[in-house]
């Protein structure tokens, strides 16, 4: 059987973690931007 | 579960359905761009 | 039995504290707008980018995605992670379809009123019999996994757990409707998403990625292997599944229907990116258990196992909050629009148009509880395996997709062809369900569908008035 691999390397190992990481972090700020300018405008709801 | 051949035509038809289904929005999309929402109805 | 992660008086005081919480914010937004059905089925249809960014996520966060996807990142490695990941295409590729909504149903209720209008009569039926079975499973999957995690973690009763953590959700539903459900849903998806931040940085700090790949590639490699048949075979599964969960589903066309119109696009994009770093980092901490070879009374508690071992009770007590926000966040939302939907096309349009703003509105609030109730019935009798046999329903759920976007887009759309689709869909779904395996259903499901519908529409064109569509 065919049985091939592809190991992901440290880099791209280190990229997804931080990215993902990162990633959650940016939302996170976005948000409250967001929330904090509507909030200001009174264009929460 | 080291049936990597088929592993791939599943992976595949997937990839090809799911590509499908975003040109499908993206095409319905770019048309309505711009466009009266309505247009073209009696 | 298992040792709780967390003392039971630490675990009630914080199920007290926000249930308190959730409650007196439901009822005080509750009390804000108009007081009529309409505002209490969609909140007023004004809510800002913020709140409907953050409902989006909270509503996707469940409580699979904080206990599941650590056990495929676990089990599967970056493919368990990554196919996991893709369940946010579905937001993000309803952003356009949403924008469309919007504009051709400025006074549509629910994802029913479209099917209705759009394709009439028995398409509906197909519909309501396709989200019917989808959201009850939908609800007991949610409401059993509140009574196992809540045993698991703090040593409550199943019933117990699953008892409070209903009976939470649908009080302030009922009291707030749609405002309590968006207004509570964002801070519990910042409480999710800071809490999780933090468990993953202090993962990570203790035990930095080199050294878990390290450890991987000497001891798991497969679960590095980006060409594992596992996590191959279930990649786009899950991405169609989603778009088939949340292109029929009232929870996300009430959201629609509740924003404001500019900013429906952009929070379903916002919403789907930022939820599909959530399985990344969730499953990345599976893979730091795997890495350290930490010792698992089941696998899928990855997370808590993790979470307490290395940051003590307090690490504990984190995962409490986020899985306890993840629950209550998915149930509010998902008797909100289901008692929407019930009360709007069952009760008002097909068995009493007559009803009055006030009956429609009092017709909601029954639905809501009696939906609690149904719930809490059907989960009575626990099944652990419920989650996985749940998985048939997306061959259900996957046949709406093509008939949903193609109904929105073309006029030409045939209203047989779209039942023919979602029938014929779901069908072959099942099918390869049960005779090829289950990951093969949500996919084999929307290929058939599509064909029938782009087929039986270029065969049988027809000349649909999208004015129809503005009366819902």
């Amino acid at each position: 059987m065919l049985a091939m691999t592809w190991i992901a390397g440290s880099t791209l190992f280190e990229l997804v973690v931080v990215g993902s990481l990162v990633g959650l972090i940016l939302a996170v700020l976005a948000l409250l931007l967001i929330w904090w300018i509507e909030w200001r405008r009174g264009r929460i709801w | 579960m080291d049936d990597l051949p088929q592993a791939l035509l599943i992976f595949g038809l997937g990839a090809v359905v799911t590509l499908a289904t975003t040109l499908m929005i993206w095409q319905g999309y770019r048309h309505w761009q711009g466009r009266d929402p309505f247009e073209g109805a009696d | 039995m298992a040792q709780p992660f967390l003392a039971p008086g630490i675990a009630w005081a914080l199920v007290v504290i926000f249930s308190v919480l959730w409650i007196a914010l439901g009822v005080s937004w509750g009390r804000k707008g108009k007081g009529d059905a309409d505002d209490y089925m969609l909140a007023g249809r004004n809510i800002g980018l913020a709140l409907s960014t953050a409902t989006l996520m909270a509503s996707w966060v469940t409580g699979n995605t904080t206990l599941l996807a650590p056990e495929f990142g676990y089990r599967n490695g970056l493919w368990g992670m990554f196919s996991y990941a893709l369940a946010g295409l579905g937001l993000i590729l309803f952003a356009p379809l949403a924008l469309r909504i919007k504009q051709l149903m400025p006074a549509g209720r629910t994802s029913g009123d479209f099917f209705r209008l759009r394709y009439g009569r028995a398409a509906w039926w197909v519909f309501m019999v396709i989200t019917a079975i989808y959201t009850l499973g939908f609800l007991m999957t949610q409401a059993m996994g509140a009574g196992i995690l809540l045993e698991a973690l703090s040593g409550f009763d199943y019933r117990l757990g699953m008892v409070v953590v209903i009976g939470v959700s649908t009080i302030y539903t009922l009291y707030g409707g749609m405002r309590a459900v968006v207004g509570t849903d964002f801070i519990q998806s910042l409480l999710i998403m800071v809490l999780l931040v933090v468990v993953a940085v202090l993962a990570f700090r203790q035990f930095p990625a080199p050294e878990v790949h390290r450890e991987l590639v000497a001891s798991h490699p497969g679960r590095l292997n980006l060409l594992l048949p596992a996590g191959l075979l279930i990649a786009w599964n899950s991405a169609l599944f989603s778009m088939g969960e949340v292109f029929h589903n009232n929870i996300w066309w009430s959201r629609v229907f509740a924003s404001r119109p500019s900013v429906v696009f952009r929070s379903f994009v916002f919403g789907g990116l930022a939820w599909m770093t959530v399985p990344v980092v969730t499953g990345s901490i599976g893979l730091v258990a795997l890495a350290q070879a930490i010792e698992l009374p089941q696998v899928n508690m990855v997370f808590p196992v993790v979470a307490s071992q290395l940051l003590g009770a307090g690490g504990a007590a984190m995962v409490f909050v986020v899985v306890f926000a993840s629950l209550t966040s998915t149930l509010d939302s998902l008797l909100a629009s289901t008692a929407d939907l019930v009360a709007e096309d069952v009760v008002f349009k097909l068995l009493n148009p007559q009803l009055s703003d006030a009956e429609l509105k009092r017709a909601t609030r029954l639905v809501v509880i009696g939906l609690g109730v149904v719930t809490l019935a059907l989960s009575w009798p626990r099944l652990d395996s419920l989650a996985s046999v749940l998985f048939f329903t997306g061959a259900l759920v996957a046949s709406t997709i093509w008939p949903v976007a193609y109904g929105l887009y073309w006029r030409s759309a045939n209203r047989v062809a779209a039942i023919a689709a979602m029938v014929a869909g779901s069908v072959c779904g099942l099918l390869a369900y049960t005779l090829i395996a289950p990951y093969c259903a949500a996919l084999i499901s929307a290929a058939v569908s599509a064909l029938v519908m782009a087929v039986g529409t270029q065969l049988w064109p027809e000349s649909f008035s999208w004015h129809i569509l503005k009366e819902g």
